[in-house]
């Protein structure tokens, strides 16, 4: 029997990483320590893409293979995918630019998106492909951790 | 059998219009609260029974409170729970049309005692609240393996025990049954610790973790507290209803110490969180369990002999802590989020469904809502509540108190009120922004 961690508890340990990588960032900012900002939002910036990758290639592709359901829950999970990647580069700019009131705005902005982004995750679609990718998890975590 | 396999539509989110409209009406039903107060002056507090202290409370309770959780259940129970709300464009529209135009009917008839308007608001509301009630009981159903769906389900139940009894209050004021003044208290205990209290507790095991990145709420409060409250409620009335004194101070202590434990944990999560920025819902939400607090220990006190809790310038106070210190201040945190945020992921879907991310620039969340704004409206409410707090105590004092205490609740919600259409106005600019990069005859929402 699988005694390392579930599919839900792999991906929701980053969930949580990624939410301290943001609050990490945004208090750098905020103290307007550019230099500390930086670092701590690219670290924040790579795993979060980091961990769509993962999703996007690995998780969702198995889970529509298992389920046939190509046009359901992941659908919208890939498209909301897209538009946090879209406030990450409004992130970076305001960095770039160091305009605090830009970054904090946008720091918000991302902050509410993924947490009702991953609270969808973390409610139905993770349980779901602990459900029906449990024979092949420690496979699928493994090909993850590669990404 | 997947849990929700086959029904789960995460696009179900309802367009913008139908809870936004709720949101921004609410608050200015709210101030006309203050109106009442400040047009009727000290004789408001005469007893906790005058007809402008009832109208002014359901203008807030009503009118603020359950118009905007309305709102919420239906937009946030298929998001969050994946359950659907049957009929979402019907039962949303009449339940807002029904508080909107019964609660002002309902405030009229008891604040003028005029019985015909008590009568329609009875059956406007009843009507209303009835749907929605169902309506959601329904969709709960299905909910029933989220912490929060089981808890927003008991949350309506209580709903149905509250609008039973008031509805049935209203008929009395109308002249169309007996008016049962003994049941008040059960009336106020389910409103405020059933329907307010046990949504406020279902939506924070989402949203506090979610807004302010605390850790998640203990296992056991989120399996457990919810039903339990409710099961203290339902001894605490059978012992009320009966006569049994004993059951019913057991019932009203385990309230007050399951919703102590509740408010408690809630301030410790906060104390706890990794964003430190500072944040008015964060304020918001602090000043609302501090408040939940003291009208726990206040009541508590009272079962045990060391306030007398009929006396009328306790128990209205009691009043002003648990509506305006907790409620008021925990939607009001909450609207300062849903709104800004449901504005953006409109305009952001826009954005996608067209094809146009990353070519056209929309306003981000807080430059739809700017700090500054929410930071001096809560500090309005602060003033508010410290008025309307000493409001019983200073009424036979210094002329006009009462009066001021009511200008400043209108003062207070109204500016939440124009805070929050200011954020729908830059909405609308920027929507028309992105919908000049379209095509003619592109359909929009």
């Amino acid at each position: 029997m699988h005694e390392g961690p579930s599919i839900s508890e792999y991906m929701t340990a980053q969930h949580r990483e990624c939410d301290r990588l943001l609050a990490r960032a945004e208090h750098a900012v905020a103290d307007g320590d550019w230099d500390a900002a930086r670092s701590e939002f690219e670290a924040f910036d790579a795993l979060t893409r980091r961990h769509l990758r993962r999703e996007e290639e690995i998780l969702f592709p198995a889970f529509e293979e298992r389920t046939g359901m190509t046009t359901g829950p992941t659908a919208v999970m890939r498209m909301e995918h897209d538009q946090m990647r879209a406030v990450l580069d409004d992130m970076a700019a305001a960095l770039a630019s160091r305009d605090t009131d830009s970054y904090l705005g946008e720091s918000e902005t991302s902050m509410i998106l993924t947490q009702q982004h991953n609270m969808k995750e973390e409610q139905i679609l993770y349980g779901m492909s602990d459900q029906v990718l449990g024979d092949v998890a420690v496979e699928l975590m493994g090909r993850m951790d590669g990404v | 059998m997947l849990p929700g396999g086959g029904n789960l539509r995460y696009d179900r989110m309802p367009p913008l219009w139908v809870p936004l409209r709720a949101f921004l009406v609410a608050p200015f039903l709210g101030a006309t609260a203050g109106v009442v107060v400040a047009a009727a002056g000290s004789r408001t507090l005469d007893n906790r029974f005058t007809g402008e202290l009832l109208g002014g409370l359901h203008l807030l309770t009503l009118g603020f409170l359950t118009l905007v959780m309305v709102g919420a259940i239906v937009q946030v129970l298929p998001v969050v729970t994946g359950a659907n709300v049957p009929y979402t464009s019907v039962v949303g529209p009449t339940t807002q049309a029904a508080l909107i135009l019964g609660v002002p009917a309902m405030a009229w008839g008891l604040a003028r005692g005029s019985r015909p308007a008590a009568g329609i608001g009875a059956v406007i509301l009843g009507v209303g609240l009835g749907v929605f009630t169902l309506s959601v009981l329904a969709g709960a159903w299905g909910a029933r393996r989220n912490v929060t769906g089981r808890a927003m389900a008991l949350a309506v139940v209580s709903l149905v025990v509250v609008a039973g009894l008031g509805v049935s209050f209203l008929a009395g004021h109308a002249g169309w049954g007996p008016l049962r003044r003994d049941l008040t208290d059960v009336h106020l205990g389910w409103a405020l610790a059933g329907w307010v209290g046990l949504l406020v507790i279902g939506v924070s095991f989402q949203v506090v973790p979610m807004f302010q990145v605390t850790p998640a709420y203990p296992r056991w409060i989120q399996e457990y507290l919810p039903p339990a409250l409710f099961a203290s409620l339902v001894l605490w009335t059978v012992g009320r209803i009966g006569d049994r004194v004993r059951v019913a101070d057991a019932g009203i202590l385990l309230v007050c110490g399951l919703l102590g434990i509740y408010g408690g944990t809630t301030l410790w999560l906060q104390a706890h969180r990794r964003r430190r920025l500072r944040d008015v819902t964060t304020d918001c939400w602090r000043l609302g369990m501090v408040s939940l607090l003291a009208a726990c220990l206040t009541v508590a006190a009272g079962v045990l002999g060391l306030v007398d809790l009929g006396e009328t310038r306790v128990s209205i106070t009691l009043g002003v802590v648990a509506i305006v210190g907790f409620g008021v201040s925990v939607v009001t945190g909450m609207l300062y989020k849903i709104v800004p945020f449901l504005s953006w992921l409109h305009l952001q879907n826009l954005l996608t469904e067209n094809h146009l991310m990353g070519g056209v620039k929309v306003r981000n969340m807080r430059q739809l809502l700017p700090v500054s704004g929410p930071r001096n409206q809560f500090l309005a409410h602060l003033v508010a509540y410290a008025m309307l707090l000493a409001s019983p105590w200073l009424a036979r004092g210094p002329g006009g108190w009462v009066r001021w205490a009511g200008v400043a609740l209108t003062v207070d919600l109204s500016w939440l009120g124009f805070e929050l259409l200011a954020v729908v106005s830059r909405h609308t600019e920027d929507r028309a922004l992105v919908e000049s990069h379209l095509p003619p005859d592109t359909p929009t929402v």
